[in-house]
């Protein structure tokens, strides 16, 4: 006699839930088979011991521990619980980023500019009389004096970008990673 | 009467996801009692069930506005419980055993138990029931955490086969066959306790062979 079959309904003839053809075969199988009728009946011990455990109470106060640490959350999100927030920041850092940059990049291209010609003025003034192949540059410049003009406030420039960019970096960096960070902890938080 | 209590469930779970603390409140009422028991009957002591319970509870309050009312709420928060409960187990199986004495020892020769007067609690329990309560939280915690988790759903706190199969997240085949390999297991524990609680610890292996 093969029980496997009957054995693998167990659990369903023991929750109730075997029920017309399935149920009657059971049933009659349980009734010339010792093996599985001893089976039945362990398993039914088990669960009244199982039954014996008694009820449970949770602790007074898992309720308000729960309640008080959210209250917490919610004080420290204050603000960024505004809805958009954490949109809005980063946005503004972009932003903000934006616009410093530009204004930092202008300065060197300014000077990027400037240095051909610099460079060509200070071959002409390395002679006190410039010789007579220097006119074909300086042909294309109305006169000599706005080159020259030109060229003194790019050597001033050029001289100020690289402190001016290295301040600029090193507060926009610090700024940058801060804001990134914040970012993610509200996000961290939220989900 | 039924009806009434899911729509005023509804009410206050959309006061949750707006921040309602009180109304988060009146929801775990609710639900406590089920949670706590279900985390308790995973490992066995109040102190780790009690910290389970209220991890469960702040993640569910966290994860609630992801909540859309498809499944039922009960089902959705079990899902929390029993996750955050499975976690817990795998961190515990990673992290190098400590010696614990309520716990079955695995040496050489197999199992070895200590037994320990059951924990004081209520007074008006009696000694054979606390007996009881002791035996049965040992031979559980002797069962893999994925066959526990089943057969406390099922045979300690009475859910369907469906409802098992929601809150897990596994078809009802698995739920069942899950189930049939845990009845299996503790029967077998249970048809040794009284072996395996005798008071007089351990036998080696030379003496055990005699024995049989
Ligand atoms: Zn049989």
């Amino acid at each position: 006699m093969s029980c496997e079959k009957f054995t693998k309904n167990m659990g369903a003839y023991l929750d109730c839930v075997l029920s017309g053809k399935e149920l009657s075969e059971f049933q009659e199988h349980l009734s010339v088979c010792n093996t599985c009728r001893q089976e039945a009946e362990e398993l039914q011990s088990m669960f009244s011991w199982l039954k014996q455990a008694g009820e449970l109470t949770p602790p007074k106060d898992l309720r308000k521990s729960v309640l008080a640490e959210l209250k917490k959350e919610q004080g420290r999100k204050g603000i960024r619980s505004f809805p958009g927030f954490s949109y809005a920041a980063p946005a503004a850092v972009v932003l903000i980023m934006l616009v410093v940059g530009n204004l930092s990049l202008l300065l060197p291209l300014h000077v990027s500019d400037a240095v051909p010609m610099r460079a060509a003025y200070q071959q002409e003034s390395g002679t006190v009389t410039p010789p007579a192949d220097a006119i074909i540059y300086t042909e294309d410049s109305p006169d000599n004096e706005q080159v020259s003009e030109k060229s003194e406030l790019s050597s001033e420039v050029e001289r100020n970008p690289s402190p001016r960019l290295l301040v600029l970096n090193l507060v926009l960096i610090p700024l940058f990673l801060f804001f990134s960070l914040r970012f993610q902890q509200n996000r961290k938080e939220a989900g | 009467m039924g009806d009434f209590l899911e729509t005023d469930e509804k009410v206050l779970i959309s006061l949750c996801k707006r921040g309602d603390l009180s109304a988060y409140d009146r929801l775990m009422q609710r639900y406590e009692k089920k949670v706590y028991a279900l985390c308790f009957r995973m490992v066995g002591n109040q102190d780790d069930a009690a910290d389970l319970a209220q991890e469960a509870f702040l993640k569910a309050f966290r994860a609630l506005s992801s909540f859309n009312g498809q499944a039922q709420f009960s089902t959705w928060l079990y899902r929390i419980v029993t996750n955050t409960c499975l976690d817990e187990q795998r961190r515990q199986a990673r992290r190098p055993q400590l010696l614990s004495l309520d716990k079955p020892l695995n040496t050489e020769d197999g199992q070895l138990l200590l037994t320990l007067p059951a924990e004081a609690s209520d007074p008006l329990d009696t000694a054979l029931s606390q007996e009881t309560e002791a035996e049965i939280k040992t031979l559980l915690s002797m069962l893999p955490a994925s066959q526990r988790i089943v057969l406390v759903l099922r045979d300690m706190e009475g859910y369907s086969y469906e409802e098992i199969a929601q809150i897990l997240n596994i078809n009802g085949g698995t739920v069942k066959s899950r189930l049939n390999r845990a009845r299996a297991r503790l029967r077998d524990l249970y048809l040794k306790k009284e072996e395996l609680f005798r008071p007089t610890v351990h036998l080696n292996r030379k003496e055990r062979r005699d024995r049989l």
